[in-house]
């Protein structure tokens, strides 16, 4: 039976993801309005909720229906009407107060999904591919003896015992014969297996100031959100380049700060090789995400986007470029990939002037459900 | 005769000129320094360039810290123009070190900046040009440097007398 609380533990839950999905684009383009709670769950500040409650007045103030007064007459705010309506203006800030609300990444991707009206993935090739994985969570008859059970085989000697009426209590001994011997067993639960990789390419060069790398964080994290809601397992990696590319972990990639050049075709060279080596495009849906201020040295476009049309977008669901605006100014190699979009479907190009930007940015990049 | 003197002539002949198509001067002196500029428009005062390029044969084949060491003198050096400038990107491989304003000139417009490329490859080169980039557009486009005789002169003295010692040899 459904008890009184669990109905208004859901009406207030269902109010709380309202506000959240009211300020949802703040929470998206302000990142670091969000706090990590373990591994699943975000803590967000939400604009407290008023919960209605009883306001008593005055003892004894009387109330509706008591004292005098003839009837039909306007019965008015009730209680004492205390000083005149004009006061001076607070001296602190309006605005009120927040809540902080935990939410799982599950919830938040769904609202995310719904808010951006974002499509869902259509996965490629093996469509979610699966392995089988043994659980040891049932009970056999037969088995080798290191698999034995013994609770549960002197349970049931002791039952058979009780049932034949061979059990003395005064000489309470089991001798669990073949046909008592229970063994632990397996069962093979299909365990979904990593099928989606989104690779992550950032420019660190010098002129990616600390505002650029914010950007591409906040994006990140919502568009990794996202997928792996959208996928039963997702794997990472991440790439960063100034004029030579190296694979790094999520923290080096969110934190390093380089200062060489923009070699952008060093991070293309590293991200064909890893595809090759550990994500055969036959198996794996494969994402990539590039930022970038486009600002890249010397020659090097003409390397870039052969390396991106024969080696890379081929095998990829999707290819996503988000031109960051440094304090310089955006960079040329956005106009270079323009040329590519009228015939590679699965480049995405997105410019992010600024973190405002950031919401429509990832509506762009994952709008058309690949 | 050194530079500074074949420059000062060479604005004084150029007095009046302009044009959209800039004319490239040339000077070189004993050292072998060759300093060469695209100029657009000269008159009594000032002239406005497109580039301002020094060769400096003596850096050619030089590791990346002899150009860090160039670069930073001069970002100390060189403070008169309309922004300061500094060191952005390193690049060890590539032997070569890009300076910018720091920070840019930014407004409603658009932003400028001063970009100057040092390279230890080929000819060992200073080359000193400008940008604006309009705001939410990609891309970038040149513009003209304008400073006056005496701020052009002091600028070459500068980039002379700051040339580091060379490790090679």
């Amino acid at each position: 039976m459904a008890r009184n609380i669990d109905k208004d533990l859901s009406r207030f839950r269902n109010i709380v993801r309202g506000k959240v999905r009211e300020g949802l684009r703040k929470y998206v383009n302000h990142g670091e309005m969000l706090g990590r709670k373990g591994k699943n769950v975000v803590s967000i500040p939400v604009p407290n909720i008023d919960i209605p409650r009883f306001r008593h007045g005055p003892k004894g103030s009387g109330g509706v229906g008591s004292g005098e007064g003839e009837e039909g007459q306007s019965v008015g705010k009730g209680g004492q009407q205390q000083g005149d309506s004009t006061g001076a203006a607070g001296s602190e800030p309006g605005g009120g107060h927040y809540r902080e609300v935990e939410v799982t990444l599950e919830e938040l991707a769904e609202m995310l999904g719904e808010e951006l009206q974002l499509p869902n993935i259509e996965p490629k090739g093996t469509d979610s591919v699966q392995s089988a994985k043994d659980k040891y969570s049932t009970i056999s008859q037969n088995g080798p003896e290191s698999l034995r059970h013994f609770k549960r085989t002197y349970k049931r000697a002791l039952k058979r015992s009780i049932a034949s009426n061979e059990y003395r209590p005064d000489n309470p001994i089991i001798i669990p014969g073949r046909q008592d011997f229970q063994y632990r067993s397996w069962k093979s639960v299909p365990m979904p297996q990593s099928n989606a990789v989104l690779i992550y390419i950032m420019d660190v060069s010098g002129s990616m100031m600390d505002e650029q790398k914010e950007i591409v964080r906040t994006e990140a994290f919502w568009i990794d959100t996202w997928l792996r809601n959208q996928y039963d397992g997702v794997e990472t990696r991440y790439i960063v380049h100034d004029a030579a590319a190296k694979v790094v972990d999520e923290e080096t990639f969110f934190h390093t700060r380089e200062s060489g050049g923009t070699k952008i075709s060093s991070a293309y060279k590293v991200c064909r090789d890893l595809i090759q080596r550990d994500f055969p495009p036959s198996e794996w849906n494969i994402y990539c995400f590039q930022f970038s201020d486009g600002d890249n040295w010397g020659e090097d476009n003409g390397e870039c986007l052969k390396l991106l049309v024969d080696d890379i977008m081929v095998h990829c669901n999707l290819y996503c470029y988000g031109q960051v605006e440094s304090p310089y100014g955006s960079g040329d190699f956005i106009r270079e990939l323009r040329k590519l979009t009228d015939e590679h479907e699965n480049l995405i190009l997105s410019e992010i002037p600024n973190k405002d930007a950031i919401y429509e940015s990832i509506r762009t990049f994952l709008g058309k459900g690949k | 005769m050194n530079l500074n003197s074949q420059l000062t002539d060479e604005l004084k002949q150029l007095a009046g000129f302009s044009s959209s198509t800039p004319r490239r001067i040339e000077m070189c002196d004993s050292d072998g320094l060759i300093l060469s500029v695209a100029v657009v428009a000269v008159d009594l005062l000032s002239c406005a360039f497109e580039s301002l390029t020094l060769h400096v044969p003596a850096l050619v084949g030089n590791e990346t810290t002899v150009l860090q060491a160039w670069a930073g003198a001069l970002s100390q050096r060189v403070t008169y123009l309309l922004e300061n400038i500094g060191p952005i990107e390193i690049d060890r491989s590539n032997s070569q070190v890009l300076i910018r304003s720091t920070p840019p000139d930014r407004s409603s417009a658009g932003t400028q900046f001063y970009e100057v490329l040092l390279t230890a490859q080929a000819n060992g080169t200073f080359v000193l040009r400008r940008y604006r980039s309009e705001n939410g557009q990609p891309g970038r486009s040149s513009v003209d440097i304008h400073l006056t005789h005496e701020t052009l002169q002091k600028l070459v003295r500068d980039l002379v007398d700051t040339i580091p010692q060379s490790t090679e040899g």
